[in-house]
């Protein structure tokens, strides 16, 4: 046992060391892996909430703008729960968090496809929906939802979040 | 106990070196890594010569490879890789390496490749000229060299064995960005034409402005050596409907004419381009997708330009990326739906002209897929598909 954390012991320091400069240096960057079992998760994690499930892309040149928007309005409404989904196949990771990195996204939760098929994916949250991007759902505190493809018009967003965020305060 | 102790102590500072490694190596060590790159790698395309062997492009360990069959893909010959080092390559829903023959027995193959910033990318060429054992160094086909989109290749040898390669071009929308001039709709497509067997690229020219920027182009081919493409359009101010352009291997474009009327307003990216066909008497026909509030679906349609007509919905709700061709006087078209359990491979077809037509339920996989391509010879029709689970399956569409 001795001669085991002997030789152990350098390797279990730089573990805590990088443990250490991982926390300090990305908090909140962690990408989740979005399964077609993720929404029920997601929306049992929300339950009785409003939030916005947004979908987009690394190779969707609108999604940028919707993503620039989201950050914008999320931080005047922080309340009310935002979640990007990219619907990228699990080995562009490194271009998903570099492009994440270019946006103050504060509390937004990040969310990446996992390796099933994309098609199984889309029809797990949606089977109307055919892949394009920005693809974002407004759930209201019942999760009835409303699908919008395209960049959302941020005067719409601005008074959905506003009647989101209110319908989440204390009475 | 102390191996496997240590095994665990080397994996969790692996994991912990960086979070972004640290999700790809535990899929390594769960065994997922090699899915997880599949699903990225599974774009591929395939053609016959003239001999009836069938050539296919796609990915081999992150190399551009193409491999061959001498049996309509019932078995497939070790892959050759095309590019000595593994390439990176677009990872957009239509995206995929590209490949043609010349009537000489030539091998073309194109493909982007991504470069720095979002994006980008730069159209790659290669060929082989004694039968698919060495391909040449990888060139770039276009003479614009910025670092901004050129990207969705698409790729033919047209009636003159001419090397004719068409993409979307980023170069005006950053020209007039660069003048604080008016705001440009969308991209651009433009092509690139060699005469000497892809040794050589003249261009580029540019066939159309205010293209879609992220979904394939489809080319056909006609006798005197010209080209049509379709291609998903932004009409004003944000339609996201198709427009066809014929064009000339001497450069020439001709006019941009609308071919699909479903009135898509959205600022996305569909990730789903056309696919176009054309029949003996020179009649053209399409299959295409759109999303449109009042037209949802994949739709056929034929005598394209002014007058298309003869609309057709294809599959259900659930149907996607169709592709379609001509086997004698067949129509054929194939496409893939999800059915909740299963992406199903679907294909239907038309021997009087597009008036009546036959569905086939053709084969099915759990896993991820690419799209499927439908591959002619003679009057017989065959379904490309390469899935993780089937990799470059054939399936013939009954006759």
């Amino acid at each position: 046992m001795t001669a085991l954390s002997r030789h152990l012991q350098p390797v279990v320091l730089v573990i805590l060391g990088l443990l250490s400069a991982r926390t300090m240096a990305t908090p909140k960057t962690e990408v989740s892996s979005f399964t077609a079992q993720s929404l029920a998760s997601i929306q049992q994690a929300h339950a009785g909430r409003p939030f916005i499930l947004s979908f987009w892309s690394v190779s969707c040149e609108p999604c940028r703008r919707e993503i620039a928007v989201l950050a914008d309005l999320h931080r005047k409404y922080p309340t009310v729960p935002i979640l990007l989904v990219a619907a990228d196949p699990p080995s562009v990771r490194k271009d998903v968090v570099r492009l994440l990195g270019t946006f103050a996204l504060g509390g937004i939760e990040r969310w990446q496809f996992s390796d099933e098929s994309v098609e199984r994916l889309r029809y797990s949250v949606d089977k109307r929906w055919v892949g394009e991007l920005p693809r974002t759902y407004f759930f209201t505190a019942t999760h009835e939802r409303t699908a919008h493809s395209g960049v959302v018009d941020p005067k719409w967003l601005n008074d959905w979040l506003a009647a989101a965020a209110e319908s989440r305060s204390p009475k | 106990m102390h191996r496997t102790l240590r095994f665990a102590l080397v994996l969790g500072f692996l994991g912990l070196v960086s979070p972004i490694r640290a999700a790809e190596t535990v899929h390594a060590h769960g065994g997922k890594s090699a899915e997880a790159q599949a699903q990225a790698e599974l774009g591929a395309l395939a053609a016959f010569d003239a001999r009836g062997t069938l050539w296919a492009a796609h990915k081999v360990s992150g190399h551009i490879a193409v491999s061959r069959s001498e049996d309509r893909g019932t078995s497939w010959l070790n892959p050759v890789l095309v590019t000595p080092a593994p390439e990176p390559t677009d990872t957009g829903a239509d995206a995929r390496p590209k490949i043609a023959l010349g009537p000489g027995g030539e091998i073309y193959v194109t493909w982007t490749k991504p470069l720095g910033k979002p994006y980008t990318g730069e159209i790659k060429f290669a060929r082989s000229l004694d039968g698919g054992r060495t391909f040449s160094t990888p060139t770039i086909v276009h003479q614009d060299r910025q670092v901004i989109t050129h990207r969705f290749d698409a790729l033919t040898v047209n009636s003159q064995g001419q090397v004719i390669v068409a993409w979307i071009d980023k170069r005006d929308l950053v020209a007039a960005v660069a003048a604080k001039g008016p705001p440009y709709r969308g991209a651009a497509v433009y092509f690139a034409v060699s005469d000497d067997r892809g040794a050589t690229f003249r261009g580029d020219y540019k066939l159309a402005d205010h293209s879609c920027e992220c979904c394939r182009i489809a080319l056909v081919n006609h006798g005197d050596g010209s080209v049509t493409a379709l291609w998903r359009h932004i009409f004003e101010p944000n339609l996201r409907d198709h427009a066809l352009a014929r064009f000339y291997p001497d450069g020439r474009a001709g006019p941009v004419t609308r071919a699909s009327f479903e009135d898509w307003r959205i600022d996305a990216c569909p990730h789903h381009g056309p696919a176009l066909a054309e029949d003996a008497k020179g009649n053209l026909h399409a299959v295409w997708l759109s999303a449109s509030p009042q037209s949802q679906g994949v739709f056929y349609g034929r005598k394209l330009g002014d007058k298309t007509e003869s609309l057709r919905r294809i599959g259900g709700e659930a149907a996607a990326h169709a592709d379609i061709a001509i086997a004698g006087s067949r129509i054929v078209i194939a496409w893939k739906e999800f059915d909740g359990e299963q992406t199903r491979l679907r294909a239907t077809d038309s021997k009087d002209g597009g008036e009546h037509w036959r569905e086939f339920d053709l084969t099915s996989t759990a896993g991820p897929s690419d799209h499927p391509r439908v591959l002619t010879r003679g009057n017989a029709a065959y379904v490309f598909w390469n899935t993780r689970d089937q990799p470059l399956s054939v399936t013939e569409v009954p006759q």
